[in-house]
């Protein structure tokens, strides 16, 4: 079984990281009526924010997959440099789904897997597919 | 299938809000600073009230919107309002429950109840909450099961000899003070001969410096010790332990009452250690090192506080199923003997040229070179004779059951796990170890904090028999 971000998410991540690079320019600009050359970045932080999100977000969750297999779950992710993490399920301890108020809003949850040791994010996906993730990976049967 | 929802007690509420207890300290911040600039202060009240709504706001929020879930094989935990979480953990896959009762929590009828896996981080609790007695009852019955078998009480001076053993109280006691008290008289009367008549100001001075500086050192380690052994003691007083085929349940402490319960599988280790206080007194401590333990997510549960070798090895036995086999002994020869002393017989060494040398260059200070010189040999003999000892009782035994005994600092240490809780097996040789065919073997478990023992003086040769063995076993 495979998941894959929709659009959705990537207008979640889309919303938000214009937001985070807004409120960074916002105080740069603020703060560059003490101390001029930080009018600098001020004026970078919207170029890469826009490059952030309209370039790197959609990219990214494009190339996102969850594999939930027979014996482990693999997330292959990256634009650039391609990772993938491999967590069997036998090594899984226990699985937390989180929300948002603006997730929520978009009816999305993201999930976090937790081993010992080594913790695995997968990114906002719609709720009954986060719950259906979440509940199927604490079955007993999907175990060695 | 069972499904029972808890949830949280209204305690739970200043638990909630105390990390964010600051905020009602802004309002005051922006009217000291107003008052600073403009000479009045305005709107401090109204922020208060709006900051202490928000606080309120927030604990009630968080109380009314957490709940613990127990659905048949799983547990189920929900928390925020706004930024909602749901944690599923499967019953196998929780290491310990943690029922802790202090003060205020006796007084509000509520328990802090911590969940723990092996999952997360070392030192910080995975899940931590306040429910009702009952509903804590209740919790750990769903949990675990119900009550153990036969309890086993451990008396006030058995709590009292391990917290003073494991805290260093007695040693720091019986050999900290007095050797401060009489290396700082030494100095004293050093000091008094090498500028007695030269520069007499001087000498004045240190006599008045000195007496008070030392007495407030012996009061700081005086009190330090003390301190660390009270707060071992109360913490482990009144300890009862009480087990059945799967779990083992540990209830201590005189002031706030913690009760753990963990399963037998989640153990990773036993270790049977012997410090040099115990040593005097012929006893031993038992612990379990279990992944997730306790409300701090520790790994160390002591079973048994001191008890003799007949009872540890019963309770090995009875409890856990771990039996002391035979295996790897350290090699006994008087060349291995010699290598054993080697480091303490190096050290006795630079210890009298060290005391020789500061005699000729500071003739003065002879009595305390020498008071210094004896105390670290007196030291350096007590490690050969633990180096000695370590040659006599090294046992390395591979196999379903793992046991091995070696030397960790001036203790001896015995590690049991089964077979699949070993995380490493290091063989190390050096130039001497190949010279007389032996080596050292460290044998490392696998978990967060991890036990180790090195296991020195086993034959090469049978080492790697032993290894190929446990492979096909």
């Amino acid at each position: 079984m495979n998941f894959r971000p929709g659009g959705k998410t990537i207008i979640l991540w889309q919303i938000r990281a214009c937001s985070a690079f807004i409120a960074s320019a916002l105080l740069f600009f603020a703060l560059s009526r003490l101390f001029a050359p930080l009018l600098v970045p001020a004026l970078c932080l919207p170029v890469l924010g826009a490059c952030a999100s309209f370039w790197y977000v959609p990219v990214f969750l494009k190339g996102y997959n969850v594999h939930v297999g027979d014996n482990a779950v693999t997330v292959t992710c990256g634009v650039i440099i391609r990772t993938t993490r491999v967590m069997p399920y036998k090594r899984l301890v226990f699985a937390v789904g989180y929300s948002t108020p603006l997730a929520r809003l978009l009816k999305l949850r993201g999930i976090r897997l937790r081993a010992a040791r080594a913790d695995l994010y997968i990114p906002e996906m719609a709720e009954d597919a986060a719950e259906l993730l979440i509940f199927g990976l604490s079955e007993g049967e999907k175990r060695d | 299938m069972i499904r029972r929802v808890y949830g949280a007690h209204p305690a739970m509420a200043v638990r909630i809000i105390k990390p964010f207890l600051f905020v009602l300290i802004l309002p005051l911040i922006k009217g000291v600073l107003q008052y600073i600039a403009t000479g009045e202060a305005t709107g401090v009240l109204t922020l208060e009230i709006f900051a202490a709504a928000a606080l309120i706001f927030s604990a009630v929020s968080g109380v009314r919107a957490f709940s613990v879930t127990v659905d048949g094989e799983r547990l189920i935990i929900r928390r925020g309002l706004l930024f909602r979480s749901v944690s599923v953990i499967r019953r196998e896959r929780l290491s310990s429950v943690t029922v802790r009762r202090g003060l205020l929590d006796v007084l509000t009828g509520a328990a802090t109840y911590t969940v723990n896996t092996e999952a997360g981080v070392a030192g910080k609790t995975d899940f931590s909450f306040k429910v009702g007695i009952k509903h804590a009852e209740e919790l750990s019955h769903f949990l675990y099961g119900g009550g153990c078998g036969g309890e086993i009480r451990f008396p006030a001076i058995k709590t009292a000899l391990f917290a003073a053993a494991t805290s260093s109280a007695v040693t720091g006691l019986l050999v900290g003070v007095p050797v401060v008290n009489n290396t700082a008289r030494i100095l004293g009367v050093a000091i008094n001969r090498a500028f007695f008549g030269n520069i007499n100001r001087v000498n004045v001075e240190f006599g008045n410096f000195l007496p008070p500086a030392v007495n407030i050192l012996t009061g700081v380690i005086i009190t330090g010790y003390l301190a660390s052994f009270t707060t071992t003691f109360l913490k482990m007083l009144r300890l009862r332990i009480c087990e059945n085929e799967e779990k083992t349940e540990v209830r201590h402490g005189f002031f706030v009452r913690r009760r753990v319960i963990f399963k037998k599988s989640a153990i990773n280790d036993l270790c049977v250690e012997q410090t040099p206080i115990m040593r005097l007194f012929g006893v031993f401590s038992l612990r379990a090192a279990v992944g997730g333990y306790g409300d701090r997510r520790g790994e160390k549960a002591v079973i048994v506080p001191a008890a003799n070798r007949e009872n540890i090895e019963r309770t090995l036995t009875d409890c856990f199923g771990f039996r002391k086999r035979d295996g790897i002994r350290a090699e006994r020869s008087r060349r291995i003997a010699r290598r054993a002393l080697a480091p303490a017989v190096l050290l006795g060494a630079l210890d009298v040229a060290f005391v020789t040398l500061l005699s000729f260059s500071f003739p003065d200070a002879f009595e305390l070179a020498a008071s210094v010189g004896a105390v670290i040999m007196a030291v350096n003999v007590y490690y050969a004779s633990v180096c000695l000892r370590e040659c006599r009782l090294g046992v390395l035994c591979l196999g379903e059951i793992t046991v091995a005994v070696g030397r960790k600092g001036v203790g001896m240490r015995e590690m049991y796990c089964k077979k699949d809780r070993i995380g490493e097996i290091k063989i190390i040789r050096t130039p001497a170890d190949r010279l007389s065919g032996t080596c050292k073997v460290k044998l490392t478990v696998r978990s967060e904090s991890a036990d180790s023992v090195k296991v020195r003086f086993l034959g090469y040769a049978d080492v790697i028999k032993e290894i190929e063995e446990s492979k096909n076993k």
